[in-house]
């Protein structure tokens, strides 16, 4: 099955311009989040959260709630984008460059957040089943945004190792997430 | 040669590494050897993503995209939008095959009193107020055809059905349709051209789920007089559970909203209930 047809995902896959505003206001605030933290600077930030949309555009037909909820979807699209400029650039995030104080308030309940991430709690259950070596691989790569080599910097080991360990560490987190369900997700991202 | 991992096990490999960190050129070729298409929807990448939200997820529950930020996203979007359907001419010509004339009778089905359940509005190709998502007909008809390739099932195609209706003279083509997807194109050869000052073609579907006299408008649309082969993109107004029946009527320009379906030059029978899934 693909999204229900009152999913902000197919609203936008059907073309309203209000779905897209929907959209934005929905999850904005995720890919703005992501952007900052692999972005450098405001300005770089910015130009990333419209590339990420204008792909969440094009890529709303796509989206299956049967698979993910669309928090994840967007955030795959968004990560897939932002790692891509992060690349490009020979760019590292640089979070500290940020003022906090022209960070935005929130006009999200956090408890609200956390009914639209029950795939990411599961991910988050998971994970305990890897490997401590792949459990710490993976922490630094997406909770501390590090390379490879700052990975094998910190935990003092060969780059190899490294990429072998964050590979089949997502792998199996994967196989994990699917074993016993055809999906990620529990449920989708609450209308 | 090598005891190294199986092309499948490697491209597992590259794609979790494009997941986490992305890819060195050298190895983007790689994975493209193995044979990988570019969507960026991937288990593994949803897998990342999931994680990520998980760690990242109390931090996110405090952000708000900032309104000059988020206008100017949206006009980003809608500026994509409308290069990429400029990218595509709206009307292409492409080698229909011609079908024989079958003269159907009228059958109970007409007896229609036809209570559209949304009002109509201008012609598809010319006038409408475009959606963010429009695509150039031949663009939306390519999706199709592909999506029914890999989803068989998903995509019913029917031919046309002639009346005795003038404008049906000769006419032939056929109508593509996508449950899953709501959208749907219909393509017509030698259905005769409208003025629209005088007269427009309307499109009705006709859904099981819902009462017969009263089928969903499809919109209105013309026939224009250059061009030998005409792709219409579907557009009908509410969601669409199981269509059975699609109907092409000639009316007032810019349509109605109740029908005396006394002009019916085209009908579409959906060909089986499972095919339209």
């Amino acid at each position: 099955m693909s999204a229900s047809a009152t999913s902000v995902m197919a609203r936008v896959a059907k073309g309203g311009p209000a779905a897209m505003e929907d959209c934005l206001a929905r999850y904005g605030g995720l890919v703005w989040s992501l952007a900052r933290r692999f972005s450098p600077t405001n300005a770089d930030a910015e130009d990333a959260v419209q590339e990420v949309f204008i792909e969440v555009w094009r890529n709303a037909d796509r989206y299956d709630e049967a698979i993910a909820s669309e928090a994840t979807f967007i955030a795959m699209i968004a990560r897939r984008r932002l790692i891509d400029r992060q690349r490009r650039s020979e760019r590292q995030p640089q979070t500290t460059s940020w003022d906090e104080t022209t960070l935005p308030q929130s006009a999200r309940d956090p408890a609200e957040w956390l009914q639209v991430c029950d795939d990411a709690k599961r991910a988050r259950a998971k994970m305990q089943e890897l490997s401590d070596e792949q459990q710490r691989v993976l922490l630094l790569a997406l909770e501390g945004g590090c390379s490879q080599s700052e990975i094998a910097e910190r935990l003092r080991l060969p780059l190899g190792t490294v990429k072998t360990h964050a590979r089949r560490g997502l792998i199996r987190l994967r196989e994990l997430l699917a074993a016993g369900t055809d999906k990620l997700t529990g449920k989708g991202g609450a209308a | 040669m090598s005891t190294g991992p199986s092309s499948h096990d490697r491209r597992l490999e590259l794609l979790a590494e494009r997941a986490l960190f992305g890819l060195s050129p050298e190895d983007q070729r790689e994975l493209e050897r193995l044979g990988v298409d570019d969507s960026p929807v991937d288990d593994l990448a949803l897998a990342a993503a999931a994680l990520d939200l998980c760690l990242h997820g109390q931090a996110m529950a405090h952000e708000t995209l900032p309104a000059p930020l988020q206008q100017r996203t949206l006009d980003a979007v809608r500026k994509t939008a409308v290069e990429d359907r400029k990218a595509m001419p709206s009307v292409v010509p492409i080698p229909v095959g011609r079908r024989v004339v079958n003269n159907a009778p009228r059958r109970d089905w007409l007896g229609w009193a036809v209570a559209a359940a949304a009002i109509a509005v201008a012609a598809f190709s010319f006038t409408r107020q475009p959606d963010l998502r429009e695509e150039s007909p031949m663009e939306l008809r390519s999706k199709l055809i592909a999506a029914s390739k890999h989803d068989p099932g998903s995509v019913f195609q029917s031919d046309w059905t002639v009346t005795e209706d003038p404008a049906a003279k000769g006419a032939s083509g056929k109508l593509i349709w996508s449950n899953k997807l709501q959208r749907g194109v219909m393509e017509f050869s030698g259905v005769e051209v409208n003025d629209p000052t005088k007269e427009q073609y309307q499109l009705w579907i006709f859904d099981a789920d819902r009462p017969e006299a009263t089928p969903v408008d499809g919109g209105v649309f013309n026939i224009p007089s250059d061009t030998e082969i005409v792709l219409i993109p579907i557009d009908a107004r509410l969601p669409i559970a199981k269509p059975t029946l699609f109907a092409i009527t000639v009316e007032k320009p810019g349509g109605v909203v109740v029908s005396d379906r006394e002009r019916l030059p085209l009908i579409a029978p959906v060909p089986n209930e499972d095919s339209t899934q």
